[in-house]
């Protein structure tokens, strides 16, 4: 099957969104309590789709893999949320925030969808103050913003450190307030393991309860997943462990194509890794990069020395010599590789780890001097906090060491401007679609994505959906659900009864280190061909020698992990093909072989479009569609930061 | 009245009464030390004090106010106390307080000493003859419905076992009221930092002086400094 | 360094009768760089290769603001270190030889599901009995057509830090969860977007609060000083203020019982 039309409106961009709303059919609002709607996922996209449809009046059920849907990951997002208010009369418009993502993507975003984004932001931020989320204000009384991510104009609204956490508890009260209505009702600790789909249509899906282990079904007239991104296909990023494909993929499985998964992001300043034990990363605030200095030395004999044993003069300041213009605040991508290649030059510091010190200096010496270690603290004194609580070094004294990890993944679901996979009846929101953010994204935008997507274009969209079918009263009894039921139980016996060797952590560190080396911020034609060997073998391996203890009727967390390795498993092999086959460098995509001096060569000639991968089995080749983008707004021009 | 009930239920509506109550029983203990400090003025002083407050009206009204604030006190402590022993069905191996002080937590056990103090206290001083606890050998009320207020509290006092325990008492008194003037004002709603750090010093203050009073006059007793 | 370990393991729901008890184990070889968690982990995979049960404990983000772990070690909520989850503590704060108990919170309303995990629902129903405003999607007027004192902002951005992890309940001598109510409270009822259900919010979480069967403050201070986040007592004498003002000083309309079920 082709791709299915992308339902991008025609006509001027500004008035699309409003034409198509218009256009679209409504569900009566004494019909809704007939239509049931699955939400997977309680984050920011999930939690405000659940609690706006419960709001409209459908009978919806949420699920989430958490003991409660705040905790979604949504929750740790620090910096702030980009929306189009101009409050600081810098020139901000929709336009402008629409032109900067759609250059920030490297030209790999629909223009449309990029412009509703942008659209809607204004309204996001409305409804998280109503909602009583505790933005940072003005002495005032009115909202406060800052600029970030290198953007020129401040759009970004925040709640200290802590945005992404106080917008998900505005989301999740509204959802609480809609279980508490019983509009909603709400499945913590169940993880979809399947998709039901029933005559080409999304119908329900079957479940693991986790507390108990039994497996079960749910039926409805729309299903929308709202499950986040896989960054923990890298084992080690700034996800939380228990992020994961697994709904996405074995939707992916079910029919729905999977776009650019390629795309992940990866984050400059993160804490470097200490030790082979590690589990996960720490993502420290760019706004370090405002003060602090990245260098490392310029002999790789020094690499083992304290720092403050090495002289100005054996320093070397790579971002500030390579980047005149932008120095240390060059755009992430480019700040990443760069210290990748430091340490690749065997230049890196810190601890050795397998071999590799893979870190770089974070130095506030100078800004200390500059305007004072009081002045200092008062900016960044909470991160410093955090920095020495998991280091045990005060970086008062001692530079901070960083090195990038993956952060974000752009790709995800291929869906179509109303947000509908290519199956009919399954909507995907949030992380999990690929949608907005092109092949790179934009300091501040995940949280602003997540919430416009439920609060403001999924509403809509799935009614147009609704009002087209007619429930039809189909129960889980019905072949379709016991067949995949049955599938969804045979899997977790196979998973129990290997009893081999090796631990599920060890499989998935292994797929994360290659991963990271071969599809990670830098790829070569030859790695990624190596990738796509080692992995099915690794699989093969994992199927044959992983042991997972315990039974499947209990809590049983190796048998969660299991299941969510054995996708990464095989998705992290379409990561690789996708690219492999995307031979230019664009964004948070980097071909070795595409570029000028270190700047990443896109090739709008060949590859400006979106690759969505059709699952064809494992280990068979995935089948490649393309879907064109048209740039007629805001025309491709090569990134510059030098 | 559904709202007093349900107010009267929740946790806590009925520690607003613990604090209410015990708002009371301050001023009462506060005026008690007072009236008590004459005993250095001498025989007639204290003894008119106690005639004035035998006044059928003023008696009657007093033990009202005192009896009533101790029963609601110790009945919605209790109904607390009740519940929350079975918040916690298992208990911790281990466990390092971080706040909590030891005043805090023996709240629980420092009551029931004062309130035996308490009956005690009543019976040694008025109408405690016929359990053996009334310690002067002439009856209670001289002639004209006056107390032997300071013979009473002398000779008793002057016996160093009963000076011993209310030494005792008033040290578990002034435990209670530690943790209870204080944590009264939270309970009450009282929320501003400063109002709060001025509470605590009054709290401390008021503690300090109640059982320092009483403390005081036990220990004149017993040394035979007032006669 | 090496350390000795006394774990509380329960295999089966205290809800479905399971009773557990401690076992021992001993750890070697522990780097002071690990979080605890991840000397959980090495433990973990070594029993699985040995074919035993890991031991179970909740966790998610690992940087400390999701809320999910969080168990008593050596009779401290989140450990030792003041204001850091249990993911953020790392042994560098344990020293060689260290024999370290570690137990799940313990209260009637967390009951333990295995090993280290409890059930912390009954915090999402404290949230539902009246922790939101009810504002619908759409309905929300310009952000800043009503101003919000810089210092109320603030407060209640203190308050709604809680991450709700239920390290307040696990220490409190009275397993009271007045401080997470008190906190969620706070911050809405410190905004002029929470006014219109100040009092009654306040009211319906503090009696969702004792059906949870939680126990009551006598203003210990525990839970603060546990709290990763620092949440202030403060909040809780608000709290019984609000409630003091929503229960005898004012009278709802007959029949109105909020927006809620």
């Amino acid at each position: 099957m082709s791709l299915p039309p992308n339902k991008i409106p025609t006509g001027p961009i500004d008035k699309a969104w409003t034409d198509r709303k218009f256009s679209m059919k409504l569900v009566n609002p004494a019909n809704r309590r007939k239509y049931t709607v699955i939400v997977v996922g309680s984050g920011l996209a999930g939690a405000s789709a659940a609690a706006s449809l419960g709001e409209l009046g459908y009978n919806v059920h949420c699920f989430c893999f958490q003991d409660s849907p705040r905790r979604a990951h949504s929750i740790a997002a620090q910096g702030g949320i980009n929306a189009a208010k101009n409050y600081q009369n810098d020139g901000d418009s929709v336009y402008r925030l629409f032109y900067d993502t759609v250059k920030g993507g490297d030209f790999r975003a629909r223009e449309a969808n990029v412009y509703r984004l942008a659209e809607v932001s204004v309204n996001i931020i409305d409804q998280a103050v109503a909602q009583g989320v505790p933005f940072a204000r003005e002495y005032g009384g009115l909202l406060a913003n800052r600029s970030f991510g290198g953007a020129q104009v401040s759009r970004t609204f925040y709640a200290r450190g802590q945005t992404g956490q106080q917008l998900l508890l505005g989301a999740y009260s509204a959802l609480e307030r809609q279980i508490a209505k019983g509009t909603v009702k709400m499945h913590p600790r169940t993880e979809m393991l399947d998709l039901v789909v029933v005559d080409g249509r999304a119908r329900g899906i079957v479940v693991r309860d986790l507390t108990t282990g039994a497996i079960s079904s749910y039926v409805a007239d729309a299903v929308c997943l709202g499950t986040g991104g896989y960054g923990n296909a890298f084992y080690l990023s700034t996800n939380a462990k228990g992020c994961n494909v697994t709904a996405a993929w074995r939707a992916s499985k079910r029919g729905a194509y999977f776009a650019n998964p390629c795309f992940t992001q990866i984050h400059p300043t993160c804490i470097p890794v200490a030790g082979s034990y590690q589990s996960k990363l720490t993502l420290m605030s760019e706004s370090l990069r405002n003060d602090g200095r990245v260098w490392v030395p310029k002999d790789p004999a020094n690499c083992g020395k304290h720092p403050s044993e090495i002289a100005e003069a054996d320093r070397d300041y790579y971002l500030e010599r390579k980047y005149p213009s932008f120095g240390n605040l060059s755009p992430r991508d480019i700040a990443s590789r760069a210290a990748k290649e430091a340490c690749d030059d065997g230049r890196g510091v810190g601890p050795m780890v397998e071999g590799v010190r893979r870190g770089v200096y974070l130095d506030f010496a100078d800004a200390i001097q500059r305007i004072g270690k009081a002045a200092v603290a008062e900016k960044y004194g909470n991160l410093f906090e955090m920095y020495q609580r998991i280091t045990g070094e005060d970086p008062y004294e001692v530079p901070m060491r960083m090195y990038p990890a993956v952060h974000y993944t752009m790709g995800g679901l291929w869906v179509d401007y109303q947000l509908q996979s290519t199956i009919p009846g399954l909507f995907v929101i949030g992380e999990a679609n690929f949608s907005d953010h092109g092949a790179n994204r934009l300091g501040a935008s995940a949280l602003m994505q997540g919430l416009a997507d439920g609060y403001f274009v999924l509403p809509f969209t799935l009614a147009d959906y609704l009002a087209g079918v007619k429930p039809d009263g189909m129960a889980t009894t019905h072949s379709a659900f016991r067949a995949v039921e049955g599938e969804v139980v045979a899997k977790n016996d196979k998973l129990l009864s290997i009893r081999g060797k090796r631990t599920v952590d060890s499989f998935h560190r292994e797929l994360g280190l290659l991963m990271w080396d071969k599809c990670g911020m830098a790829r070569t034609e030859e790695g990624l061909d190596e990738a796509l060997q080692r992995i099915p073998a690794l699989r093969e391996e994992f199927w044959q020698n992983v042991t997972v203890s315990g039974s499947g009727a209990e809590l049983n967390q190796s048998l969660e992990k299991a299941g969510r390795v054995a996708d990464f498993l095989e998705f992290g092999e379409v990561m690789c093909l996708d690219a492999r086959t995307r031979a230019e460098s664009c964004g948070g995509h980097f071909r070795t072989e595409f570029q000028d001096e270190g700047e990443a060569k896109r090739n709008d000639a060949e590859y400006s479009h979106v690759s969505a991968w059709q699952y064809t089995g494992v280990g068979n080749a995935p089948v490649l569609h393309k879907e064109a983008l048209e740039f007629n707004y805001v025309h491709p021009v090569t990134r510059s930061y030098k | 009245m559904n709202f007093l009930l349900s107010f009267w239920r929740s946790t806590v509506g009925a520690k607003v009464v613990v604090a209410v109550t015990g708002l009371i029983l301050l001023g009462f203990t506060l005026f008690h030390m007072i009236g008590n400090l004459q005993v250095f003025l001498g025989a007639d002083e204290m003894n008119t004090y106690g005639a004035f407050l035998h006044k059928p009206e003023i008696l009657w009204a007093g033990r009202a106010v005192v009896f009533g604030s101790i029963g609601l006190h110790i009945v919605a402590q209790a109904k607390l106390v009740a519940a929350t022993a079975i918040a916690r069905p298992t208990g911790y191996r281990k466990w390092n307080a971080k706040a909590s002080t030891i005043y805090s937590r023996t709240m629980k056990y420092t009551g029931p000493i004062i309130l035996i103090f308490f009956v005690l206290h009543l019976l040694n001083l008025t109408t405690g003859a016929e359990f053996g606890f009334y310690v002067h050998p002439e009856p209670y009320l001289q002639d004209g419905n006056v107390p032997r207020a300071f013979e009473n509290l002398t000779s008793l006092l002057g016996n160093p076992l009963w000076a011993t325990f209310y030494i005792v008492a008033n040290l578990a008194l002034a435990s209670h009221l530690w943790h209870g003037a204080f944590s009264m004002t939270k309970t009450l709603g009282l929320s501003g930092v400063r109002q709060l750090r001025l509470a605590r010093v009054i709290a401390s203050v008021f503690t300090l002086t109640v059982t320092g009073g009483n403390i005081a006059i036990t220990t004149a007793c017993v040394l035979h400094l007032v006669k | 360094m090496r350390l000795t370990l006394h774990i509380w393991r329960q295999k089966a729901p205290t809800a479905r009768g399971g009773k557990g008890d401690f076992e021992k184990y001993e750890v070697n070889d522990v780097s002071e760089h690990m979080s605890f968690l991840e000397m959980l982990d090495v433990l973990n995979e070594r029993l699985e290769t040995e074919g035993k049960d890991p031991i179970a404990f909740e966790h998610d983000c690992r940087e400390g603001i999701c809320g999910s772990c969080g168990f008593v070690i050596n009779g401290s909520a989140h450990g030792p270190v003041p204001r850091t989850t249990v993911c953020q503590l790392h042994m560098r704060s344990f020293k060689d030889g260290d024999e370290l108990v570690l137990e799940p919170w313990r209260a009637r309303a967390f009951p333990i599901l295995r090993d280290l995990i409890v059930d912390r629902s009954s915090f999402d129903r404290i949230i539902q009995a009246g922790g939101y405003v009810s504002t619908n999607t759409g309905s929300a007027p310009e952000a800043n057509s009503v101003p919000v004192t810089k210092d109320s902002a603030d407060r209640a951005m203190d308050a709604a830090a809680c991450i709700g992890c239920g390290a307040c309940v696990a220490m409190c001598p009275n397993a009271s969860a007045s401080l997470f109510t008190a906190a969620k409270v706070a911050h809405l009822n410190l905004l002029p977007q929470g006014q219109p259900e100040r009092l009654i919010r306040t009211e319906k979480m503090v009696l969702q609060m004792d059906a949870e069967g939680f126990g009551h403050c006598t203003n210990h201070g525990d839970c603060s000083a546990v709290c990763p986040k620092g949440i202030s007592v403060i909040n809780i004498a608000q709290m019984n203020r609000e409630y003091i003002e929503a229960t005898l000083f004012s009278s709802p309309r007959e029949g109105d019982t909020g927006d809620g079920a």
